[in-house]
C-alpha cells in the first residue's frame, strides 16, 4: 500500500473547480479597446391605441452579438425642424428597453405627415455610442363584424385621419386577420384594404371559443413602411361553445380517476411490506416478554 | 472463544468511542451546530424573503436543493439495499460495515427529505400532499416510499442496535459514562439476555427487516426516478431511469461507505477493523459498478441522441459545449466511469488513499450527473420561451443554496458524531458471534416440510 498524497490534493482542487463551475461567473469586458454598438427601435400601434416603441441596444456582431444592460437611451421628436427630447429610458438584461405612449400624446408631423423619432446611446468607456431614427405615420383601424345570409362576416376599416378630424381610407394595406389562443394568434386568413379602405373575410364556424362562445378578433399590420406594426383587437361570440370541465383533476384517493390495476398494486405493495414489519416487530416484542420472565 | 467474552474485548477495544465525550469531539460537535446555526438563519431568511434569494426561478423552478435531495436519498437507498444484501448473504467480512451503511441510510433519509422542502415555494400548502392526495401522482408514490422506507430503516437499525445495547447495560458500570445513558441502554435492550429464544427470535426478525427493506429501497429509488420519467420532457422521458437510479444509489452509497470507513481508520487508528481487505473488495465493486454505469450512461445517451428531437437537441448542445455544461459533463462521466478504471484498476496507482479519493471523486461525479440531469433539462422547455429576464432562463446557485446545502453535509457529520458516542460504529455483538451460527432463516415452510 502506498500513500498518494498527490492524487489527493488533485482531488481536492478538482472539486472546488467543480463547485466553481456549476455557478455562473460573467467575464468583465475588456477596457482595452471601444466595442461597436447597434441601436434597433421598432415602431407599434397596440390594441388600445397606445403606441410603443421598443428599442434592442446590442454590442458585438454575428453569433457574439449580446445585449447591453443599464444603458441608457434617449429619445428625441422632431417638431418644425426643432428636436424635442421626449424621455430618457434603460435597457434591461436583455439589452431591450419600451416605451409607452399613450393613446392621447399627439406627436407633431413633417410635412409629410410622418412622426420623426431620434434614439439615441451615448456609450461610454467600453462601448461606442449608435443611433437610429425611424419614422411613422398614424394609421386606425376599426373592425365590424356582420352576418350576411347566415354567413359571417368581418369587415377591417383602415384610415387616417387628417388634422381637421376627417376620415381617409387607406388602400393596399395588408391585413392578417386571426383569432386569440392560449399561447399565440391563430391566423386565419390575409386581406389587402380595397380604395375604399376596407378589407373582409368570411369567419369561419368551427373555431372553439370559452364557455359562451367568446372569441377575441385580431387584425394585424406586420411591419408596414409607413405605419409600422398595428395591432387591434374586437370580440365576438362567434365562437363555438366549449365546455371546460373539472371532473377529470378531482383529487381524491379513492376516486375513479385511478386505474384499478393501480391501486391493487399499491396496495398489494404496501400490505406486503407492512405484514412482514409487524410480523418482525411481534418477535422483537416477544424478545422484551422473554427478557421480563427470566428475570 | 464464548461469543459474549469476545464481545466484552471487543467493547473494551471500541470503549474510547463510547465514554464521555473528550476536548476534540466537543469542538468538532460545535463548529458543525455553528455551521448549521448558520444554516438555520440562512433558513430563516429564505422563508422570510422568499425564493428570490435563491437561483430558482419561473422557468428553472428546481436547482441544487432538488439535486441535493436526489442525491442523497440514493445514498439512503444504497445504505440500505447494500446492508440487506449483506445481511442475507451472510458476508462475513462485511459484518464492522454493516452499522455505517444502517446510519448512512438513516442520516440520509432525514436530511433529503429537508432539501426537497427547501425547494417549496409555499411549505404552508405541504399538508395539502396529504390530505388531498391524487394516486396517479408520482410525488404522492415518493410521499409514501419514503415514508415506509424511513419507518422500516429507523426500526432495522434500532434492531440491530438491541444486542449492543445488551452488552453495553451489562458493561455500563466499568464504563465512564452519565447515569442517564446507561438508563436508556437498559430501556433499549428491551431485556434481551442472549437466550437462544431471544437470539432466535432477534435474527428471525432481522431477516425479516432485512428482506423487506431491499425492496423496499429499490422501489423507493425507482419511484423517484419515475417522478422524472413520467414527465414528457426530452431528458426525463426515459424507461432506463429507475434501473439507473439504483445502479447510482449503490454506486453512491458504496463510494460514502469507503470515505466514512476512510476517515475512521485514519483518524481513530481503526486499521484492525477496516482493513485492506475491505478497501481492496469495495475498490473492486467500484471498478464493476462504474462498468455498469458506463453502459447504462451510453444506452441513455445513445437512444436519446439517435432520434434526436428539436427539444433534445437544444439541450444536448448545452452538454457538448464547453462554454455552458460541457466542461461538467465531461467531467462527470470522468469521475464516474475513467477514474475508477484507471486508478483502482492499474495496480500501481492502487492504495487505500487513492481508493478513497477516488470515492470522492465519484461521490462528485455522481453529484454532477444529477445536476446535468435537472438543471439543463429544465433551461430547455417545450415551449420556446421569449422576451424573458437572463437569471429566468439560465439557473445559477445562490450563497444561499449553497450554504443550505453545506448545513446538510454538516447535520450528516454530526449525526455521525453523535451516534458513534451512542454505541460502537461496528456491530460488536454481531462481530463477535461465531461464523455460520445464524442460519438463514425460511419465511415460509415448503411443500415438502409442511407434509
Amino acid at each position: 500500500m502506498r500513500t498518494n498524497y498527490t492524487l489527493n490534493s488533485i482531488v481536492l482542487l478538482l472539486f472546488i473547480f467543480c463547485c466553481y463551475m456549476t455557478t455562473d461567473i460573467k467575464a468583465e469586458p475588456s477596457a482595452q479597446k471601444k466595442t461597436r454598438t447597434r441601436l434597433k427601435v421598432y415602431y407599434e400601434k397596440l390594441s388600445n391605441n397606445d403606441k410603443k416603441i421598443s428599442i434592442i441596444l446590442t454590442q458585438g456582431s454575428g453569433k457574439k452579438a449580446s445585449g447591453v444592460e443599464n444603458a441608457e437611451i434617449f429619445l428625441t421628436a422632431i417638431d418644425n425642424e426643432d428636436q424635442i427630447e421626449l424621455t430618457s429610458i434603460e435597457t434591461d438584461a436583455n439589452g431591450e428597453a419600451v416605451l409607452i405612449i399613450e393613446s392621447n400624446y399627439t406627436f407633431s408631423t413633417d410635412e409629410d405627415g410622418y412622426t420623426v423619432i431620434h434614439a439615441k446611446y451615448n456609450g461610454n468607456d467600453s462601448l461606442k455610442s449608435a443611433k437610429k431614427k425611424i419614422e411613422f405615420m398614424d394609421l386606425n383601424i376599426d373592425i365590424s363584424f356582420e352576418i350576411i345570409d347566415s354567413v359571417k362576416h368581418i369587415s377591417v376599416y383602415a384610415f387616417e385621419i387628417d388634422s381637421h378630424g376627417n376620415k381617409n381610407p387607406v388602400e393596399g394595406v395588408d391585413l392578417n386577420i386571426g383569432v386569440e389562443r392560449l399561447f399565440s394568434t391563430l391566423f386565419l386568413e390575409e386581406a389587402e384594404t380595397d380604395e375604399e379602405g376596407i378589407g373582409n373575410m368570411e369567419f369561419p364556424d368551427d373555431i372553439p371559443g370559452d364557455s359562451i362562445g367568446n372569441i377575441k378578433v385580431i387584425v394585424k399590420v406586420d411591419e408596414h413602411d409607413d405605419y409600422g406594426t398595428i395591432t387591434k383587437s374586437s370580440k365576438i361570440n362567434w365562437g363555438t361553445i366549449v365546455e371546460y370541465s373539472n371532473a377529470s383533476n378531482g383529487r381524491s384517493l379513492f376516486g375513479d380517476e385511478a386505474p384499478l390495476w393501480m391501486i391493487i398494486s399499491v396496495f398489494i405493495v404496501l400490505i406486503g411490506a407492512w405484514y412482514h414489519f409487524i410480523l418482525a416487530t411481534i418477535k422483537v416484542i416477544k424478545i422484551k416478554k422473554l427478557g421480563q420472565k427470566s428475570v | 472463544m464464548n461469543s459474549n467474552l469476545k464481545a466484552k474485548e471487543l467493547l473494551e477495544e471500541y470503549k474510547p468511542f463510547i465514554e464521555k465525550p473528550n476536548k476534540l469531539w466537543i469542538t468538532k460537535a460545535l463548529i458543525l451546530s455553528a455551521i448549521i446555526c448558520f444554516g438555520i438563519y440562512v433558513l430563516i431568511l429564505q422563508v422570510i424573503e422568499g425564493h428570490i434569494i435563491t437561483g430558482m426561478r419561473d422557468n428553472v423552478v428546481w436547482g441544487v436543493y432538488i439535486v441535493n435531495f436526489v442525491f442523497v436519498l440514493g445514498l439512503s437507498y444504497a445504505g440500505a439495499l447494500i446492508a440487506g444484501i449483506f445481511h442475507l448473504g451472510r458476508v462475513e467480512w462485511a459484518k464492522p460495515l454493516q452499522r455505517i451503511l444502517k446510519l448512512i441510510t438513516l442520516f440520509s433519509l432525514i436530511i433529503g427529505p429537508i432539501y426537497i422542502l427547501l425547494c417549496l415555494g409555499r411549505p404552508d400548502r405541504l399538508l395539502y400532499l396529504f390530505i388531498h392526495p391524487r394516486l396517479q401522482s408520482p410525488i404522492i408514490w415518493d410521499v409514501i416510499a419514503i415514508v415506509t422506507d424511513m419507518i422500516f430503516c429507523i426500526a432495522y437499525l434500532y434492531f440491530t442496535y438491541i444486542k449492543d445495547f445488551a452488552l453495553l447495560r451489562d458493561n455500563a458500570p466499568h464504563l465512564n459514562m452519565y447515569n442517564w445513558r446507561k438508563r436508556m441502554y437498559k430501556f433499549l435492550a428491551l431485556g434481551y439476555q442472549n437466550t437462544p429464544e431471544q437470539s432466535k427470535l432477534l435474527n428471525q426478525s432481522l431477516d425479516i427487516m432485512a428482506a423487506i427493506i431491499i425492496p423496499t429501497s429499490i422501489v423507493a429509488y425507482s419511484l423517484l426516478a419515475w417522478l422524472f420519467g413520467m414527465n414528457l420532457r426530452p431528458g426525463w422521458h426515459s424507461s432506463i431511469f429507475g434501473p439507473f437510479f439504483v445502479l447510482s444509489a449503490v454506486y453512491s452509497g458504496i463510494a460514502l461507505l469507503i470515505i466514512i470507513m476512510w476517515i475512521y481508520r485514519k483518524q481513530y487508528k481503526m486499521e484492525k477493523t477496516f482493513t485492506d481487505n475491505h478497501f481492496m473488495y469495495l475498490g473492486f465493486s467500484l471498478i464493476i459498478l462504474s462498468l455498469f454505469y458506463g453502459y447504462f450512461s451510453f444506452s441513455q445517451y445513445i437512444t436519446d441522441w439517435y432520434n434526436i428531437q428539436k427539444t433534445t437537441e437544444l439541450f444536448w448542445d448545452k452538454y457538448l459545449d464547453f462554454s455552458q455544461y460541457g466542461i461538467i459533463f465531461t467531467l462527470s462521466a470522468l469521475f464516474v466511469v475513467f477514474v475508477p478504471l484507471i486508478f483502482i484498476g492499474i495496480p500501481w496507482f492502487r492504495s487505500i488513499n487513492s481508493i478513497a479519493a477516488v470515492s470522492l471523486l465519484v461521490l462528485v461525479g455522481l453529484w454532477l450527473k444529477r445536476y446535468l440531469m435537472i438543471v439543463p433539462v429544465l433551461e430547455t422547455p417545450y415551449i420556446p420561451i421569449q422576451d424573458i429576464r437572463e437569471d429566468w432562463a439560465h439557473y445559477s446557485a445562490t450563497w444561499v443554496e449553497w450554504s443550505l446545502s453545506i448545513t446538510g453535509i454538516a447535520l450528516f457529520i454530526l449525526f455521525f458524531l453523535i451516534f458513534s458516542k451512542l454505541a460502537p460504529i461496528v456491530p460488536v455483538s454481531e462481530m463477535a458471534e461465531e461464523k455460520g451460527k445464524n442460519k438463514l432463516i425460511v419465511f415460509y415452510k415448503t411443500k415438502r416440510e409442511l407434509s
